[in-house]
């Protein structure tokens, strides 16, 4: 509980405005959409090369996340509160439910909630360590309790930006690193299109 | 001697009155399913075992939804119950959380086996040459954000088959998504916690039924909403309802019997003398059945409220005679209507032995019940009322006797004769126009009575977690396991044919969750052939390093499964390994379904409300097999007394026995199992008005007609109670016997006339 009043104080505006001019992340609020390009890269144990891949993404707070690679291919995945679907072509490749792999969907969550700006939903299972100066912040996410599989193999996560969250990293304990960089970010209302929608309403249990 | 037997009755009586005090302290089993009358089916054994091990998880199950606006608080809630619950003993196997063991036993269980592992659609894509397809998912997962997969499971799953295989597994409760730890499922701003559970005792018991409701009530907080569902739920409602109803109308019915009675006779003593009749009946019918079946059903205590009616008849006629001013005392009353009253009873007793004969442990119950206070009744009347009597002859019933008497002049007398044909073209015109309307329903869930709240609490909790209660299925027989599963796998695509249909939600099979070992080679050489030439240059594009870590080779085996967990509900299934079931949820068009299996051998499809509703249907036709055996029966009684008067005799009732049918289906009554029931005892006390009313002399006609006034009076008042009880199968059977008996009654003097 002290934490997570630790980590609200931390993100107080008010408070936090009131002593230096730190940079904070705008939060998005339902009925809100942020649109972007991504780079991602794999940094797996094992293999020979980092995994590197770039697209777009759109994310809808409380509705989901569609995350559409271009390179090295073209594939769609749709990650909602129901579950996570993987589209090639256009076909559904893979459906896996919330209730079938609920550490993994979990951990969607974490990364949309990280994504969004929003602490509230990372204060329960993680703890948080903020840095931040005029222009940048950057958020350290610890996992408190192993009780969760897919959070367990997490060592920490790293969220950075400015108004905006701009890098993602997650660091595993078996030495495996993500890193996301997030640019040409756009929030505004939510106005997914037609396709979008549809993704979307794919994974509606 | 009669003074002798009068004493051996009156100790057998208190005997019986001593034994039912005694169980009703010691805690009486009152049974309230409907589908406890039905009988044990013989058709056949394996069906019938697969059918009850269904019929039985079903009736334990109970589902609870916990519902808050705050998702937290739902949560809470859920968990705080469902803990409550484990500990309170009344249930076991509660579900309310994601079992990580379980799930990561799963995994356990199945990863060293994967080579031979593959999903549906995956193998359809193998074998459609899209193997291509598959590597790119894999790479795809691969590079997902912050992705699926690291080295350690590429290198024993290159292409990502596990996963895909587990996500395809047909569990239950795909609706529900984990939060917190708890299962839940949100709906329009509401967030519902998930409960299951398994009931420790049965659900159909009284005392189980209160244990929960009290524990409902101490641990539900006022904030919550719920939603409940399982067939202690519809149990309860039930029972409850034919307690209130029983001892609602019992008392309606007593009260009017007592009104009646001291309206005519203006004495106490007929009610006094009444009340003993009607109460030596039930104590001792209660007490046999007690003792002879163990337990008893609220259907046969209901029918045992209305035993009053036909019980009171004896008395009613003795009691007539006290207008008789020739009979100046008990001993001379009850010799003048001792023939009647024995005859009546036999001619009762074959038609309530009729109902012994179909094989319904509720209606043997409810036959045992009647025809032994029935006996207890006429016994009391013949042996105690003349002990018990003293009074004289009643002087005050002279014109009413007279005014009676019109019941027989209006079969009688010549300038009648229009008023008889008016009243035989009413009958003949409604019979007329109901017999169109007339429709014959044999539907399980309509005879069972449920309160339509719990079954839209059913509902909503169906659609909510998307977890019907499977009720149909397909039982699959073979040779030995590895048969019956092949069997399945190539049923499996039939099925998903008519669930693309949209006549089937879905189904679950143990050859889904293992495949039979001849399907796992099969798989393992389709990954060999199609996907393993592209395993080199897919562990180069993605640049793998770590070494490859092939499968084990040993199949899965249907032994393998663990009985908890997810997948408890495979090993469910598997009643022997030859024998096995497909569960089937929401088959709407069972017919199709038979078409689509046209041919196929060892699978035969198994609907309970179908199978019960036929039953149903059987019996109904066997309860007017029996009406016409119990006339058969009587004939030798009657055509020893009457001779060709029998036919006289048998009229009133035969034709109240044909119209009442047509004429209770312009009332909107369909005709079921429980009407043809209740025609066998329009039939048996129609009779009884006949005989009383051929038995009788012509000066003491009035006297008579009083008695059957009475009778019929009593008996419409009970029964016609019945017509207005909410439980279905009481109400078509009340139905009946008020239309029935009404024009029983009316038609009875046609019978009149002096025996030789």
């Amino acid at each position: 509980m002290t934490r997570r009043g630790l980590l609200l104080l931390a993100f107080a505006p008010a408070q936090v405005a009131a002593e230096v001019q730190e940079a904070r992340p705008q939060i998005l609020r339902a009925g809100e959409q942020l649109r972007g390009r991504f780079s991602q890269e794999r940094r797996l144990q094992g293999f020979a090369r980092p995994l590197r891949s770039e697209g777009d993404f759109l994310l809808l707070p409380g509705r989901g996340l569609i995350w559409q690679s271009k390179v090295p291919f073209v594939s769609t995945l749709v990650i909602t509160e129901g579950g996570i679907l993987q589209l090639m072509d256009g076909r559904e490749a893979m459906r896996l439910p919330a209730s079938r792999a609920p550490g993994l969907g979990q951990f969607y969550q974490v990364l949309a909630g990280a994504m969004s700006g929003d602490p509230s939903s990372l204060g329960q299972v993680f703890d948080v360590a903020w840095q931040a100066d005029a222009a940048k912040w950057q958020l350290t996410l610890t996992p408190r309790g192993a009780n969760d599989q897919a959070l367990a193999s997490i060592d920490s996560i790293i969220v950075g930006g400015g108004r905006l969250v701009e890098a993602v990293e997650v660091r595993r304990a078996n030495g495996d690193a993500d890193l996301m960089a997030f640019r040409d970010q756009h929030v505004g209302p939510a106005a997914p299109d037609v396709a979008e929608q549809a993704l979307l309403s794919l994974l509606r249990p | 001697m009669k003074r002798w037997l009068a004493w051996c009755w009156l100790a057998l009586v208190l005997s019986a009155g001593g034994y039912v005090v005694l169980r009703l302290h010691a805690g009486v089993q009152l049974q309230s399913s409907v589908l406890a009358l039905l009988p044990r089916m013989e058709r056949d054994g394996v069906a019938d075992r697969a059918q009850q091990r269904v019929a039985e998880a079903g009736a334990r199950r109970i589902v609870l939804l916990i519902g808050h606006t705050d998702g937290l608080r739902a949560r809470t809630v859920g968990r705080e119950i469902a803990a409550a619950l484990g500990a309170s003993g009344l249930v076991h196997g509660v579900t309310a959380a994601v079992d990580r063991a379980a799930q990561q036993r799963m995994g356990t269980l199945y990863f060293p086996h994967r080579a031979g592992l593959l999903a549906e659609a995956d193998r359809a894509v193998l074998l459609a040459g899209g193997a291509q397809l598959l590597v790119d998912r894999a790479q795809a997962m691969l590079f997902s954000p912050a992705g699926f997969g690291d080295a350690a499971l590429l290198a024993r799953d290159p292409f990502l088959l596990m996963p895909s295989f587990l996500a395809a597994l047909p569990l239950p409760q795909t609706r529900l998504a984990a939060e917190d730890g708890v299962l839940v499922v949100r709906d329009g701003g509401m967030t519902w916690a998930f409960i299951s559970a398994e009931l420790s005792g049965d659900g159909f018991a009284l005392p189980v039924q209160q244990a929960f409701e009290v524990f409902l009530a101490q641990h539900l907080p006022g904030d919550v909403e719920v939603l409940r569902t399982g067939a202690l739920f519809y149990a309860a409602a039930g029972a409850k309802q034919a307690m209130g109803e029983s001892s609602t109308l019992g008392a309606v019915s007593l009260l009017a019997t007592v009104a009646l009675v001291l309206l005519v006779f203006r004495r106490i003593r007929p009610i006094l003398l009444a009340m003993l009749d009607i109460g030596v009946g039930i104590t001792v019918a209660t007490a046999f059945c007690l003792w002879w079946f163990h337990e008893l059903h609220t259907v046969a205590i209901l029918f045992g409220a209305s035993l009053i009616g036909v019980a009171v008849d004896y008395s009613l006629q003795y009691f007539a005679a006290y207008f008789d001013p020739l009979a100046r005392n008990a001993v001379d009353r009850l010799r003048r209507v001792l023939p009647g009253i024995a005859i009546g009873l036999g001619t009762t007793l074959i038609g309530y032995c009729t109902l012994l004969l179909a094989p319904f442990p509720g209606l043997q119950q409810i036959a045992t019940f009647s025809c032994v206070g029935l006996a207890g009744s006429f016994l009391t009347v013949a042996l105690w009322y003349p002990r018990l009597d003293r009074a004289g002859p009643l002087p005050h019933g002279t014109r009413m006797l007279s005014a009676l008497g019109g019941h027989w002049t209006l079969w009688e007398v010549p300038r009648l004769r229009p008023a008889r044909l008016a009243l035989l073209a009413a009958v003949v015109v409604a019979t007329a126009f109901g017999l169109p309307r007339l429709e014959v329903d044999d539907n399980v869930q309509h005879m069972q009575d449920m309160p339509p709240d719990l079954k839209h609490q059913e509902a909503e909790i169906q659609r909510l977690t998307g977890n019907g209660g499977a009720a149909q299925f397909i039982l699959v027989r073979a040779a030995d396991a590895e048969a019956a599963l092949q069997v399945q796998e190539a049923l499996l695509p039939r099925l998903a044919e008519v669930q693309s249909r949209g006549l089937l939600a879905g189904f679950q099979a143990p050859a889904q969750f293992i495949p039979s070992q001849a399907r796992q080679r099969e798989n393992a050489d389709l990954v060999t052939r199609a996907l393993m030439p592209l395993l080199p240059s897919h562990i180069d594009a993605v640049g793998l390093t770590a070494p490859p870590q092939p499968a084990r080779e040993e199949p899965l085996l249907l032994t393998m499964l663990p009985n908890d967990g997810p997948l408890a509900l495979v090993s469910a299934l598997v009643l022997e390994p030859k024998v096995q079931l497909v569960l089937l949820h929401g088959l709407t068009d069972v017919a199709a379904l038979r078409s689509e299996l046209a041919g196929m051998a060892g699978v035969q499809i198994v609907s309970l409300v179908d199978d019960w509703s036929s039953l149903f249907g059987i019996y109904r036709r066997q309860a007017l097999g029996l009406l016409g055996f119990s006339v058969l029966l009587m004939l030798p009684l009657l055509i020893w007394r009457y001779r060709w008067a029998t036919l006289r005799v048998l009229a009133p009732s035969a034709v109240a026995v044909l119209v009442t049918p047509p004429i209770a289906a312009l009332f909107g009554l369909a005709f079921t199992f429980f009407n043809a029931m209740a025609l066998v005892l329009v039939l048996s006390i129609g009779v009884d008005y006949a005989v009383f009313c051929r038995e009788t002399p012509m000066g003491r006609r009035g006297v008579t007609a009083l008695a059957i006034l009475l009778a019929a009076a009593s008996t419409t008042l009970s029964f016609g109670m019945l017509a207005a009880s909410q439980v279905f199968a009481v109400q078509a059977f009340g139905a009946t016997m008020l239309i029935g008996i009404s024009i029983a009654w009316l038609l009875a003097p046609i019978a009149g006339g002096r025996p030789e």
